[in-house]
């Protein structure tokens, strides 16, 4: 086994580090450190024995007796320049406390905003929804009131449709931009709007009524069967009643006109 | 006072801040001889330790409120000693230091600021050879291997504690220590072993 270093011996002397077995076992079989290790006792005990000159009992009080006039009792650890007296300590709690509200306040006014904000984005797709939805029903009531006074014309009779055609035409381009709109929206009730306007039979009724004469029949088609623009209709009410929390078909608007014969 | 006397450290300390004088005065009269012991170790002449005690504990009164609860206030005590005694220890040197210039006409003597080489009246009390020796190499030493020395051989204080007040690596005070002892060895060994 290797002999011991001088820093083990040091450590061992001391006390410390972890080796403190090893290097007794050590030092039971290895005369040389043995040696070594006697050596440095005697060095370090003749350290120790020199003496300190010793202070009395009465030493603290002497300290103390000097050191009392520098010191100040009413501001203990205090800052020696600040006018304690003036500005005590319950001032300082005082102060503190109106310091913590203002910080509050400050970071309260600073980041509810934000909150708020992100809120009113939220409703602000609630809203534009709504309004999209309301503009759609609207577009499709129109709708459905031309169609009506068409299919509802006499058969037989001369009809003069200027009016119905040119309002046709403004409601064929209207349904386009709804349908782009509900497709690019692409939120439930938007996509059910696209898919009213995707519907070739809508755009078929009013390029159909669009380019009719200035005056002409109404299609005996027309009269027997639910128009589309009406099942459109009621879907996008059906749409906006559960955005109202009501059940579908619920929606307390009934329709103004029944198609063919079942005239109210 | 006697009641005083048997507060606890903690308590005094909670008392001092306080505003408590009183317990201020026990934390002084419990520690003062302590501290004596270590400054003079530190310093090696009774009249700077006496000034080390006392700027030790003007410090400590004024950093009372700074104290952690959890820590021991001797050792806190001793390491602002031990710091008051560094600062003495280099302001000593820096005098000496401006002494080797070249004096100016008309300024005070450099002697009179240098250290007395006589033999101070509490040096006269260490007898013999060896304790010259001893507080000869002592001031030899570098002031962190004596801190570390003194420290860790007279206060018995561990060298994780002894890295901690002197604010570098346990490992850096370790080694302090190691080269104190070598030192010590170098010049006592002989002295020693030709007594015994």
């Amino acid at each position: 086994m290797n002999h011991l270093n001088e820093e083990q011996f040091v450590l061992y002397y001391y006390g410390e580090g972890d080796g403190a077995t090893a290097v007794r076992a050590h030092l039971d079989s290895c005369e040389a450190c043995r040696a070594e290790y006697a050596s440095l006792q005697r060095v370090l005990n003749v350290v120790d024995s020199v003496p300190v000159p010793e202070r009395d009992a009465s030493y603290g009080t002497q300290v103390w007796n000097r050191l009392q006039p520098s010191l100040k009792w009413d501001r203990p650890g205090g800052l020696s320049w600040w006018p304690a007296r003036l500005w005590p300590a319950r001032h300082w709690a005082a102060a503190t406390l109106v310091a913590t509200l203002v910080v509050a306040a400050f970071l309260a006014g600073r980041y509810y905003p934000k909150a708020q904000s992100g809120g009113q984005t939220a409703n602000a797709g609630q809203v534009r929804e709504r309004i999209l939805l309301v503009a759609v029903g609207d577009h499709l009531e129109r709708s459905q009131t031309v169609l009506l006074e068409l299919v509802n014309a006499q058969p037989g009779q001369s009809l003069d449709v200027a009016s119905e055609r040119e309002r046709a035409g403004d409601l064929v381009a209207e349904n386009r931009l709804y349908r782009q709109t509900g497709a690019h929206r692409r939120y439930p009730g938007g996509q059910r709007v696209g898919r009213v306007g995707a519907r070739a039979d809508g755009n078929r009724a009013w390029a159909g009524s669009a380019h009719a004469g200035r005056s002409g029949k109404p299609a005996a088609a027309h009269r027997r069967r639910r128009h589309p623009v009406q099942g459109a209709r009621s879907r996008v009410d059906d749409a906006a009643s559960r955005r109202k929390g009501r059940a579908p078909g619920r929606t307390g608007h009934r329709p103004k006109y029944l198609i063919g014969k079942q005239n109210v | 006072m006697d009641s005083l006397m048997e507060l606890s450290d903690s308590v005094a300390v909670a008392q001092a801040r306080a505003g408590d004088s009183g317990a201020f005065h026990i934390l002084v009269e419990r520690h003062s001889r302590n501290l004596f012991r270590l400054a003079y170790r530190m310093t090696g002449h009774q009249q700077d330790a006496e000034d080390v005690v006392q700027e030790t504990f003007l410090r400590a009164y004024r950093q009372l409120p700074k104290f952690d609860d959890r820590a021991s206030f001797g050792t806190w005590l001793y390491r602002i000693a031990a710091n008051c005694s560094l600062d003495l220890i280099r302001a000593r040197k820096r005098r000496a230091a401006q002494t080797e210039g070249v004096p100016e006409e008309g300024a005070p003597d450099p002697m009179q600021s240098l250290p007395d080489p006589s033999p101070a009246p509490d040096r006269l009390a260490i007898s013999g050879e060896v304790g010259r020796k001893v507080a000869a190499v002592l001031d030899g030493l570098s002031e962190m291997e004596r801190t570390a020395f003194v420290l860790r051989h007279y206060e018995g204080m561990c060298i994780d504690d002894i890295g901690h007040t002197l604010g570098v690596q346990p490992n850096a005070a370790k080694h302090s220590i190691f080269r104190a002892v070598q030192k010590l060895r170098r010049a006592l060994e002989p002295l020693v072993s030709s007594a015994s």
